[in-house]
């Protein structure tokens, strides 16, 4: 019988757990968090080399990216990505776009994302992953998908841009927007550790080829 | 009684009493709806002028989409016409349906109309789509 009552207990717990979606708190996890950024080379629309290790010694924020994607679309044009990457890379801080997306599938092609970067005024290049092997290494899963890298070359922040997971900054969770990617870099100007490291990001699939 | 407990406790966990989970989408003309979506209206239940009511309509995804149980469903009403409480809450039913619940309080009896938007989200495995279609519901109240 004591058997019986934790067992419903535990169902009790799950059928409140799941009656709304309003106020739950998203669990969160990442690969690489704490540990050195994966190192990469990869090509930007324009043909050129980017890799990773030439930003040694600098802030780094990694932005998974699909122009196709709706969380993006919103994200770039009224929610947190608005001008936030503008703002930071005047304060010395790199930041790169990574388009995982495999050929053929959405947001992947090249002209494309060069109109989403006029229309969005991103002044950071768009990096193309195509065989999905960065995006792996780092464990993106969303996009947006952001990676906070610090000038010790170790990951920081892993997760989401905001707790508003309608990409508009419309929805925060507890009420209150919080850009979690700001968050990092303040933490991190400020010598102090990244209180908020991993959250669960929101937004569509990583269009992965395999 | 463990046993008879027991699945009280199973039927509990399935958030259904009795009733047959159906994944089929529903007919009849949605109130709103695309290729990948579908929004019906969705149990009522008596309403009366003074009290606290709810409207609710039902989410289908369609086709390979499933509703993305990570987006903030809301609705945002209409303020030319009748006042809802907040923006409504939304439950899962499967990976395919959720439904909306609406609460408002009519001053009067007649025919109350309940009208906004309803901001929604789907995925497959290929998109995610973001919707925010314009609802206009009847109520009848007493």
């Amino acid at each position: 019988m004591r058997n019986l009552t934790k067992l419903l207990t535990i169902v009790g717990l799950a059928v409140a757990g799941s009656s709304s979606l309003a106020d739950k708190v998203p669990e969160a996890s990442s690969p690489v968090i704490g540990k050195p950024a994966p190192d990469f080379a990869l090509k930007d629309l324009s043909g050129n080399d980017v890799k990773l290790a030439a930003f040694k010694g600098k802030v780094v924020v990694l932005e998974w990216f699909n122009p196709g994607c709706p969380f993006v679309q919103r994200s770039h044009s009224v929610g947190s990505l608005v001008d936030t990457a503008k703002r930071r890379t005047k304060d010395g801080v790199t930041w790169l776009a990574i388009n995982s997306g495999s050929a053929g599938k959405q947001g992947a092609d090249a002209a494309q994302n060069t109109e989403a970067a006029k229309k969005w005024s991103m002044s950071h290049p768009i990096l193309r992953d195509e065989s999905g092997s960065v995006g792996k290494a780092y464990g993106a899963t969303n996009t947006p998908n952001m990676f906070v890298i610090d000038k010790t070359g170790k990951v920081v922040y892993a997760g989401a841009i905001d707790n508003s997971p309608d990409g508009e900054g419309k929805s925060p969770r507890g009420g209150k927007l919080v850009n979690y990617v700001d968050a990092a870099l303040d933490d991190i100007a400020a010598g102090r550790p990244v209180q908020t490291s991993v959250t669960k990001p929101y937004g569509c699939s990583v269009k992965y080829g395999s | 009684m463990a046993r008879e407990l027991l699945v009280f406790a199973l039927v509990a966990a399935s958030g259904c009493g009795g009733c047959k989970k159906s994944e089929s989408a529903p007919t009849g003309t949605p109130l709103a709806g695309k290729a990948f979506y579908r929004v019906d209206p969705g149990p009522t239940s008596p309403c009366a002028s003074g009290s606290t009511c709810e409207a609710r309509v039902v989410l289908t995804a369609l086709g390979d989409y499933h509703v993305n149980k990570e987006y903030p469903f809301k609705f945002v009403g209409d303020p030319a016409a009748v006042a809802v409480d907040g923006e409504g809450s939304f439950a899962l039913d499967g990976a395919k349906r959720g439904t909306l619940t609406i609460k408002f309080r009519p001053t009067a009896p007649g025919n109350a109309k309940v009208v906004g938007n309803f901001k929604l989200s789907v995925c497959s495995d290929d998109a995610c789509e973001i919707e925010s279609p314009r609802l206009e519901l009847t109520i009848p109240v007493s």
